[in-house]
């Protein structure tokens, strides 16, 4: 029965399918950049990173990091740049609330707050207010979220449900990748590097249409070789990529136009057939109308489209059509409220195969919300932020997702936050549609009754900076889960069906700190802690869930070093440990990356990257023998700006 | 869709009332502008990262004067109380006039009055840092709002002249460069 279990989520990997968009007008509202906050401390940023705040933004509401009752870290563009990492996945390491396991050459299982799995569904990513979601299994294909790195402003990670403005699916933790506006990408980069396990390159160009209108393209492509397992047999996982997109931003007096679009395609080898390929389209259009003051008015909608074909297991085309629409205005006294809505239509398609089946095989998917928040001044130093989201899905009808939020200014600098929420994980097409195999007598079969799954959250935090060289967050929660995803046996033994049987508690702590020594060197550390208590209901037949979910690691802890050295030399040296997942029996590792670089002369750089230098290989996830092993590396990139 | 019309009406007519109100707020905030200045403060007292000045004694303070009026108020101060480019201590000083006896580091010229063309022509040959802002002529650094951010142009002439070396990194982050001519 376990080895059922087991081979369950070998299939949800596999099954993974593709990505969906949503990007929700709710993204700004949530986008913690820095406002006109007098009390804002400038004295450890970088000098890059004060030629990119934005000093007004009248279009969005944005919230001051030090002001957000929740538990956000924020990468920004030197934090990638000098990571030296050359994908998301891998930048997304720099945020010390996520959990990112790597699972072979092109996927990876990233959460926060636990229940990371081959086929994660409790967090929700958006790139530029996109949602990349695929309602397969309410998760994320990481092998085709890419951006040009380069281009990223910042990426906001929340840990902690964000149900209430993003939606269901927000459950632990909401990742938001935002690039540059076009006006801020003018002039040429190409950049190109090559390793012991890729090489890459890529092309920038941005311009002015008039004097509003800004424009870029870009195009980018790579080849990242495949893993080994521990044995030393081929994962046969190699795989390459290509993307290219544009970004148009017109800013004209109180509006503001955006329409952006990606193009990619990629092939991966698998063991036995053809090539695995992938391919999609997306353009996105947004329309943010500044109505004065902070009040604005925006409307964005995007379609989407991705492709995934593994040859001998299934086919997969999504469509995805997404409206959004939200509003923010000052009422009366001490009132800022948000409100908006949107509606998107998810057109999923697949052909099946013998090994496993989504049936019905094309669906139409819809998903409709109403949201509202209201951040109530209560005094000065006292703010209480009230939202409510009600969305409608097409297997569990009408969903709400409340919220409460209080921030405490203790004093201009340190902040107390606290909060409850609740938030759930609607079914997706696995939950409901999946039958394993394809014809009866089927081993294992989705449950057309799926429930969602549902937690309420609760989290304290505090954060401050006691001097000019340090600050630090520090923050705790305690999520009380129910109708979680069990496996049940039928009455009459086989098949499996899925069921809402398991529930439980996770607690934990999550802190991160930033120590300026001196103008050329600065210290980042990172630490998580996460204890998980799950249980079955006394009537579920399930006897593998348990043993199968210890899959987070109980601690992560990362310190990082950046110096400036003389003639323009960067070297940064990040070490990261991780306990191991008990239930795969995947070590704990530590591990050290590293990066030297040069500026050359204006606009010419080069750096040379060592990755997970400590070992020969290690693993993150999965059980052997077919998990995938990770190399000591080295990269060399070169990029020339003009 | 159809949830959506009652819900744009709904907005249009919501939008109309605080409308007048809203400008006038804005007004008010495009007044103040308190994070500009700090971001115009940060970066005032980072340049010394940036430049190499002749004849320089390790640890030696960098006088940072503010010509004519003072923007910025306890701003720059604390500003420069955090930092200490290159281990020399950051010393704020605020003077109505200034000359090359002023012995000033660094020369920020805020609100651009008659006289300041003048002011940083009079620093010219002497190792100062000019700092202008929005249009100022002549000054080796010249901030601009581009993009809604706070940026700079570098007349990287004007720094040879004054003997100032700055670094590849400050100028890869300039707008642009006029570049120093050939002798």
């Amino acid at each position: 029965m376990k080895s059922s279990a087991h081979h369950f989520a070998g299939i949800s990997l596999v099954t993974a399918a593709r990505y969906l968009a949503g990007g929700m007008l709710l993204a700004p509202c949530l986008a913690f950049g820095i406002t006109n906050e007098e009390t804002v401390d400038l004295s450890h940023m970088s000098i890059d990173d004060l030629a990119n705040i934005e000093i007004s933004s009248v279009s969005k509401k944005k919230e001051s990091l030090s002001a957000a009752a929740a538990a956000v870290f924020v990468i920004t563009q030197e934090d990638i740049r000098r990571s030296g990492y050359t994908s998301v996945p891998e930048v997304l390491r720099l945020a010390p609330n996520l959990q990112v396991a790597r699972i072979d050459a092109s996927q990876y299982a990233i959460t926060a707050r636990g229940f990371n799995e081959n086929t994660t569904n409790k967090l929700l990513v958006l790139i530029d207010g996109r949602t990349v979601y695929t309602p397969l299994f309410s998760g994320v294909f990481w092998d085709v979220q890419d951006v040009m790195l380069q281009d990223i402003e910042r990426i906001e990670v929340i840990s902690g449900p964000g149900g209430t403005l993003w939606g269901s699916n927000a459950v632990n933790g909401v990742i938001n990748i935002i690039t540059r506006s076009a006006h801020a990408t003018q002039g040429t980069l190409l950049n190109a590097g090559v390793g012991t396990q890729e090489h890459g390159g890529a092309a920038r160009h941005g311009g002015k249409l008039n004097d509003n209108t800004a424009f870029r393209v870009y195009a980018k492509g790579f080849e990242r070789d495949g893993t080994e397992r521990a044995n030393g047999t081929d994962a046969h996982d190699r795989w390459h990529k290509q993307q290219a997109g544009f970004r148009l931003d017109s800013d004209d007096a109180g509006d503001k136009f955006t329409l952006q679009g990606d193009l990619y395609d990629g092939e991966s080898d698998q063991r036995v057939g053809s090539d695995k390929t992938f391919s999609g389209v997306n353009l996105l259009g947004r329309w943010n109308h500044a109505l004065g003051g902070d009040d604005s008015l925006q409307v964005q909608t995007y379609f989407d489209r991705t492709r995934r074909d593994y040859p001998g297991l299934f086919r997969e085309q999504l469509d995805t059509y997404d409206l959004d629409i939200q509003h923010r205005f000052r009422w009366r006294q001490g009132h800022d409220i948000v409100w908006g809505g949107g509606y998107r239509v998810m057109e999923d398609s697949v052909e099946n195969s013998a090994s496993l089946a989504f049936l019905p095989t094309q669906r139409s998917l819809k998903l409709a919300n109403l949201f509202g928040q209201d951040s109530i001044a209560l005094a000065d130093a006292l703010k209480l932020t009230l939202g409510i989201k009600l969305e409608h899905n097409s297997y569990t009808g009408t969903e709400t997702q409340p919220s409460a939020r209080l921030a405490w200014k203790l004093d201009e600098k340190s902040l107390f936050w606290s909060s409850v929420s609740r938030a759930v994980r609607t079914p997706s097409r696995i939950d409901a549609e999946f039958f394993v195999p394809a014809n009866a007598p089927f081993r294992l079969i989705g449950n057309e009754d799926f429930e969602s799954e549902e937690l309420i959250a609760y989290e304290v935090g505090y954060r401050a900076d006691p001097t000019a060289k340090l600050s630090f967050s520090i923050s705790a929660f305690y999520n009380d889960y129910d109708k979680l995803r069990s496996v049940e046996l039928s009455p009459g033994g086989l098949p499996f069906v899925l069921g809402n049987k398991m529930r439980g508690n996770t607690y934990g702590v999550e802190m991160w700190g930033n120590y300026r020594v001196n103008d050329w060197w600065r210290l980042s550390a990172g630490y998580n802690y996460l204890k998980k208590d799950l249980e079955l209901a006394s009537d579920s037949s399930d006897t593998s869930s348990l043993d199968n979910s210890e899959t987070d690691p109980r601690y992560q802890f990362s310190l990082r070093s950046s110096m400036n050295l003389p003639r323009n030399v960067e070297l940064d040296l990040t070490l990261r440990s991780v306990g191991g997942l008990s239930s795969s029996e995947v070590p704990s590792y530590t591990e050290l990356d590293a990066r030297l670089g040069w500026m050359i002369t204006k606009g010419v750089s080069l750096s040379v990257s060592g990755f997970n230098l400590l070992d020969r290989e290690h693993p993150e996830f999965g059980s052997l023998p077919a998990r995938s092993e990770f190399r000591r590396s080295v990269y060399m990139e070169v990029s020339w700006q003009f | 869709m159809a949830i959506l019309t009652p819900m744009m009406r709904f907005i249009r007519a919501r939008c109309r009332l605080p409308l007048a109100i809203a400008l006038a707020a804005s007004f008010a905030v495009s007044a103040a502008e308190p994070l500009e200045l700090a971001v115009k403060a940060a970066y005032l007292t980072k340049f010394g990262i940036y430049v190499e000045w002749p004849d320089t004694a390790p640890g030696s303070t960098i006088n940072l004067c503010v010509v004519g009026e003072d923007p910025f108020g306890k701003t720059l101060d604390s500003a420069a109380a955090s930092q200490q480019p290159g281990n020399r201590p950051i010393s704020v000083q605020r003077l109505k006039i200034v000359t090359p006896e002023s012995d000033c580091d660094i020369a920020y010229f805020g609100n651009a009055d008659p006289t300041t063309p003048q002011a940083i022509e009079s620093l010219h040959g002497s190792p100062v840092l000019t700092v202008s802002d929005s249009g100022g002529k002549g000054a080796i650094i010249n901030f601009v709002l581009k993009d809604n951010r706070v940026r700079f142009e570098i007349d990287e002439a004007a720094a040879a002249q004054n003997k100032l070396v700055l670094s590849a990194k400050l100028l890869s982050l300039a707008l642009n460069v006029k570049p120093r001519q050939q002798p």
